[in-house]
């Protein structure tokens, strides 16, 4: 006979919260969960590795609710979050930057700014764009220009010193900067042709 | 002390670059992934906006305890600009529950008739015989209306093989020995406080110790549940439905109300169950979970279904059955978060 690999407790059951936490789990997913979502999704997380991240994430700190101490919901979710991606991040390759050019040469037509109005199509750009960038930088970025955290937040998060996101903000900046001019610059000549 | 840069999207209002980060800006999950994530937490609430008519149906025949009291969290949960609104339903549906109850614990037994749907949960063999050993020790009392259930009949789309309602380890599909009768038998349920338990308290959706069904392959219990009460109570739900959840779903949608129903339904059913489970009544969990296949084909929250029988299983010390739902689990929802507790359980990497 299998034996069970070890036994379940009740606190097993992923719905196990008592009415008097759902009040503050469901005041943390109000607030937190589009931006958990959208930081996975910029991390390169596809919408459904993102749904099942995020739930994942959310899970963690529905378990670990009274270690999370009121205030600190969002880093203790960034940080669950991030550890998610950074695995995800390892079973997947960088897109490349000839994959980058490629993508942005299937803008058809003129490459005019209403072309890019089309927002599910910008979103494939941004993530091309970001996926070029290392890890390290990219979380850094997209924490700071799309979840609007500050640079303390950011450095709480992750844990590295203030100045690391400095630096990092930076790179990132430059390397999104230099993508966004080639990308611009690539689809100029395409449609001068 | 480091300032904080300005950011890129408020330097450069227009161009490429704007565009795109506003973009990602403005990417949302769906309100569908949301909501099973708050589920998944156990926060029922956001989607049982309207617990009260989930009382009204599943919620009646599970709970009404449960639809009262989640009409009352979501009261608290939801702003408080609904407050008064929720507070009114879980008045509401308090009422409808205990009506329910009233009714069906009553010395009048259930007629059918037109007025009435019936809300069939087959039982497995196990349960019945636990049910009669705890029987074997009570006074008699007179059953309610049973009638022979048919066996739970899987959606085509579920990849392992129907077999009974919880007894088969043919089900497993992960090598697990199809040989039913080398299961533990099922211990009886810890005799739980009526107080403390929905579902021992509303003994609508399942016998009482004294109510032995009088066939042993897998009974079911035929709950009526007044129609009237049903819309008075559906009368209650949010104008603004949830939109659908994707995925195979053989019931014909008429509306957004209908599947906000559906899934109140569900979740006050799994919240009866889960409460059982907590207060060591397993058994009766497996019972009020046994009939969700056929009761709602649309299985849209099946995963935490299944890990529910798996906790149930395990807490009855029934290993093997534990581990068959849980291999259903691996087989039919590989990417749930369920999946991944299952495979742990299954020590699969």
């Amino acid at each position: 006979m299998v034996g069970v690999a070890r036994p379940l407790v009740v606190e097993d059951w992923p719905g196990a919260a008592v009415p008097e936490r759902s009040e503050r789990l469901a005041a943390i997913a109000r607030q937190h969960f589009d931006y958990v979502w959208r930081l996975l999704r910029r991390l390169g997380l596809s919408q459904s590795d993102a749904d099942d991240v995020t739930q994942q994430a959310f899970l963690v700190a529905s378990r670990r609710l009274d270690d999370i101490r009121p205030g600190s919901e969002r880093s203790f979710l960034y940080r669950t979050a991030l550890n998610s991606a950074y695995k995800h991040r390892r079973s997947h390759e960088r897109r490349r930057e000839d994959e980058l050019d490629e993508l942005s040469l299937a803008i058809p037509g003129d490459p005019g700014l209403e072309e890019l109005v089309d927002r599910r199509r910008a979103r494939v750009i941004l993530d091309a764009v970001v996926e070029t960038m290392p890890m390290d930088l990219r979380v850094v970025f997209v924490l700071f220009e799309i979840d609007g955290l500050s640079t303390q937040e950011i450095a709480d998060v992750v844990g590295i010193p203030l100045g690391t996101v400095a630096s990092r903000l930076r790179r990132g900046r430059a390397e999104f900067e230099n993508c966004v001019a080639r990308l611009e610059a690539r689809r100029q000549h395409v449609g001068a042709k | 002390m480091t300032s904080n840069p300005q950011r890129l999207l408020e330097r450069r209002g227009q161009g490429l670059a704007a565009t795109l980060l506003r973009a990602g800006c403005e990417e949302r999950p769906s309100s569908e992934s949301t909501r099973r994530t708050l589920i998944a937490m156990g926060v029922t609430t956001i989607v049982g906006s309207a617990a009260g008519e989930a009382a009204g149906g599943a919620g009646a025949v599970v709970s009404g305890l449960a639809g009262s009291t989640a009409a009352k969290v979501g009261a608290s949960s939801i702003s408080l600009a609904f407050a008064a609104k929720w507070v009114a339903i879980g008045g509401l549906s308090g009422l409808v529950a205990v009506g329910a109850a009233t009714e069906l614990a009553g010395p009048r037994p259930p007629e059918p008739s037109a007025s009435a749907l019936h809300l069939t949960i087959p039982l497995p063999a196990s349960a019945v015989a636990s049910e009669r050993h705890a029987s074997s020790q009570q006074p008699q009392r007179p059953p309610v209306a049973v009638d022979d259930g048919a066996p739970i009949s899987f959606p085509p789309h579920t990849a392992v093989s129907p077999g009974s309602a919880h007894g088969a380890a043919e089900r497993a599909p992960m090598g697990l020995e199809p040989n039913a009768s080398r299961r533990e038998p099922m211990q009886p349920p810890p005799v739980a406080s009526p107080e403390a338990s929905p579902l021992t308290r509303d003994r609508a959706m399942t016998p009482a110790a004294g109510e032995t069904p009088p066939t042993p392959a897998a009974p079911s219990i035929a709950v009526p549940w007044r129609r009237e009460r049903a819309v008075a109570a559906r009368g209650t739900l949010v104008a603004a439905a949830e939109p659908p959840p994707d995925g195979d779903d053989p019931q014909p949608r008429v509306g957004g109300s209908e599947v906000t129903l559906r899934l109140n339904s569900q979740v006050v059913l799994i919240d009866g169950a889960w409460a059982a489970v907590k207060q060591h009544d397993a058994a009766a969990a497996l019972r009020a979970l046994s009939g969700y296949e056929q009761t709602f084909p649309s299985l849209d929250l099946h995963p935490e279904v299944l890990f529910l029988r798996v906790t149930a299983e395990d807490a009855l010390g029934h290993k093997l059955g534990a581990r068959a739902e849980a291999a259903r689990i691996v087989a039919l929802y590989p990417q749930s978060v369920q999946a991944k507790r299952a495979r742990a359980l299954l020590a699969l990497p």
